[in-house]
């Protein structure tokens, strides 16, 4: 985290980006309020249930065309946490990497269960990121979700997937 | 006073004084890794607690985020990078300490400044907070509404220059709150045909995909996967006695600095420890020594933000409006342990308000031995590169997200919400006033929709309310700020 993160901007072409899609989204899901086939409001009193989330989805949508309206007549720079490389390869690389990674836990959770699916995923995580001590990095993926299955399932008796190894042990 | 000796033994039991030590350190170390903070600290210890009691289980979160905000300020002195960006103004006296050789004395000043920082604020949590509650027990739906209002748009006025991006994220916040069925009439929104989504979306897959997993994605982005290096030895020296009596003005004016603006919603501890840093540069008499390594410079900016810590939980307790992204945590688990916050806390739960405040101090007096015995400890620590932390930030959102309910969905809703979460901060949207908007929707809603009931359906009756025109005047002096201070500048120079 830099120091001067406050000072950090980029150009407004970002924020006319942003506002075209938050906007547009917006106005999709408030025009689909107006459906009948997924809002079925028969009685008149119930048709309050959409007031709220029309009034937000205004709102987003009125803000979207301040930020988009601003971006265009303001030449100032728009503040943000962190400076992106955008056009950096090797960054879009590891990023689609570990978001590849989180999905294919997400996908192997149930399938194989947590025990199994969670080592692999620590181990090249990892490795995208850029670590290299093998020994270590075996210790912790192996360690580190057999800790969190003995705090979560047998301490706190949370239920985490068990998958079908652990089931044909017979042991979960 | 047999409210107090309940409260004191409840505190006392070994489970809740075992969650006490456990948040404290946990709290502690996680706010020592840089990229974690507060916010990813609470949110990945929230599920852990389920199966606890519900005392145990808020005194081991508010431990949490005591202790994590003194944990930011170990890795500002040691390694020049602020474990959670309250700690950012640490870095300013602290590391060039460490640079000559005197960590010890650097976490000596941190640690002792943060526990009375933080022991001041309590003491100012628990004489406010209470009485700000007698007056808002006054508050109807319509008050309630404009309180909403103005606390969202103050947060998001503060989101470091970027109001309209903050009232976005604001409105996305509120907007993902209205997901599933509406509690008035019972009818599915916004699930378009699929089931699992008429139970609605919950907090914790939103806030551990909006704080941990897109931090995992950003460090994945970033690559800044490399070793730390500590210069130095590092140890633990507390200053003497009368060093600190040398340098109380700075110590009293900080923990007030930061109270006060604990209080404020969503300013923060950010902006505390920063004005605290310059107030103290003005009235120091060692002034013209900050940025060189002056214990003034750290106490100033430490006392300040651990002061926040008490101070913004007088809203969040009092009125159940939370001030910042740990407060809306805060607020979450308390709801899910259920405990609703608000006026009625202190009448209808006194020894838990209670047991929450002795809990509180006895944190920040945790926090002394913890920083003295654990120097060792925290350079070992801090020398894991975020390579092999994130993938057990991962392990762990993955986790919090399905034992909510036992459901994939959990997860993948964690997930998009880091993706997002990531694209929003790219793009200089604050993360923050998404949490807490999701927080304060279903009150949002239940404000509006009761003001509406009563007045008929006539809105502009709400102002025929007091309160909701002060509210509402507040809002639109906060929204308007800029135009006037501009005009205010112009008119300086003109004359």
């Amino acid at each position: 985290m830099a120091m001067d993160e406050d000072m950090l901007s980029v150009d407004r072409t970002v924020d006319r980006i942003v506002s075209v899609v938050v906007g547009t989204l917006a106005l999709g899901v408030f025009l689909s309020t107006f459906n009948s086939s997924w809002f079925p409001i028969d009685d008149p009193d119930e048709a309050v249930t959409v007031l709220v989330p029309r009034v937000i989805l205004i709102c987003l949508i009125g803000l979207s065309v301040i930020l988009f309206v601003r971006s265009i007549i303001s030449d100032a720079k728009t503040p943000v946490a962190e400076i992106v490389h955008w056009r950096d390869r090797a960054s879009w690389s590891r990023l689609l990497k570990a978001l590849g990674v989180v999905l294919a836990v997400c996908l192997l959770l149930r399938p194989l269960g947590f025990l199994v699916a969670m080592p692999p995923a620590i181990v090249i995580l990892a490795l995208v990121m850029g670590y290299r001590s093998w020994r270590s990095l075996i210790a912790v993926a192996v360690l580190a979700p057999a800790i969190a299955w003995y705090l979560i399932v047998d301490v706190a008796e949370l239920s985490l997937p068990p998958g079908p190894i652990l089931q044909m042990l017979g042991l979960y | 006073m047999a409210s107090l000796l309940e409260s004191l033994s409840a505190l006392l039991s070994w489970q809740t004084l075992i969650s006490l030590i456990l948040g404290t350190v946990i709290g502690t170390f996680v706010g020592a890794m840089p990229g974690l903070g507060t916010v990813v600290a609470l949110a990945m210890m929230l599920p852990l607690t389920f199966a606890i009691d519900s005392g145990p289980a808020i005194v081991l979160l508010l431990s949490v985020y005591v202790s994590s905000v003194y944990g930011g300020s170990v890795s500002a002195i040691l390694i020049n990078v602020p474990g959670t960006p309250q700690s950012a103004a640490t870095v300013l006296d602290g590391y060039p300490m460490t640079k000559a050789g005197r960590a010890d004395l650097a976490l000596g000043w941190a640690t002792g400044a943060s526990v009375f920082g933080g022991i001041f604020s309590v003491l100012i949590l628990i004489v406010a907070a209470p009485t700000l509650a007698l007056v808002a027990v006054n508050f109807g739906s319509i008050e309630i509404l404009a309180l909403i209002i103005f606390s969202m748009t103050t947060i998001a006025w503060v989101s470091k220059g970027n109001t309209i991006k903050g009232l976005m994220a604001a409105c996305l916040g509120l907007f993902l709150s209205t997901i599933g069925q509406d509690t008035f009439t019972g009818t599915s929104r916004f699930d378009y045909g699929y089931f699992p989504l008429t139970a609605g979306l919950h907090v914790i897959p939103i806030l551990v995909g909006v704080f941990a997993l897109s931090e995992v994605f950003h460090q994945s982005f970033s690559g800044s996967g490399g070793k730390v290096q500590i210069a130095g030895k590092v140890g633990f020296t507390f200053p003497p006695i009368r060093d600190w009596l040398n340098r109380k003005k700075q110590l009293l004016r900080a923990s007030a600095i930061g109270s006060f603006i604990g209080v404020l919603p969503g300013v923060g501890a950010v902006t505390a420890a920063f004005v605290s840093y310059a107030d103290g540069k003005r009235s120091s008499p060692n002034s013209d020594k900050f940025g060189t390594g002056e214990p003034d410079g750290v106490i100033a900016s430490e006392a300040s933000n651990n002061a926040v810590t008490g101070g913004a939980l007088v809203p969040t307790l009092a009125l159940g409006i939370p001030g910042d992204g740990g407060t809306a945590v805060l607020i979450g688990a308390l709801i899910i342990h259920g405990v609703t916050p608000g006026v009625r806390l202190y009448i209808d739960e006194p020894v838990l308000v209670n047991m929450m405040f002795m809990a509180l101090l006895f944190a920040n007096l945790l926090i002394l031995v913890i920083g003295a015995f654990s120097a060792q400890i925290f350079t070992r620590i801090l020398k894991l590169p975020a390579s092999i932390l994130m993938p057990i930030v991962m392990m762990l959102s993955i986790i919090g997200s399905f034992t909510v309910r036992g459901s994939m969905l959990d997860v993948v809703v964690a997930i998009i919400a880091g993706f997002v979460g990531l694209l929003l901060r790219y793009t200089g949207f604050p993360l923050a006033p998404i949490v807490i908007g999701y927080v304060l929707g279903q009150p949002f809603e239940e404000g509006l929709r009761r003001g509406l009931l009563l007045t008929r359906g006539e809105p502009w009756r709400f102002f025929e309310s007091p309160i909701f025109c002060l509210f509402i005047a507040l809002t639109f002096l906060v929204l308007t700020s800029n135009y006037w201070t501009k005009l205010i500048l112009k008119k300086d120079k003109l004359s």
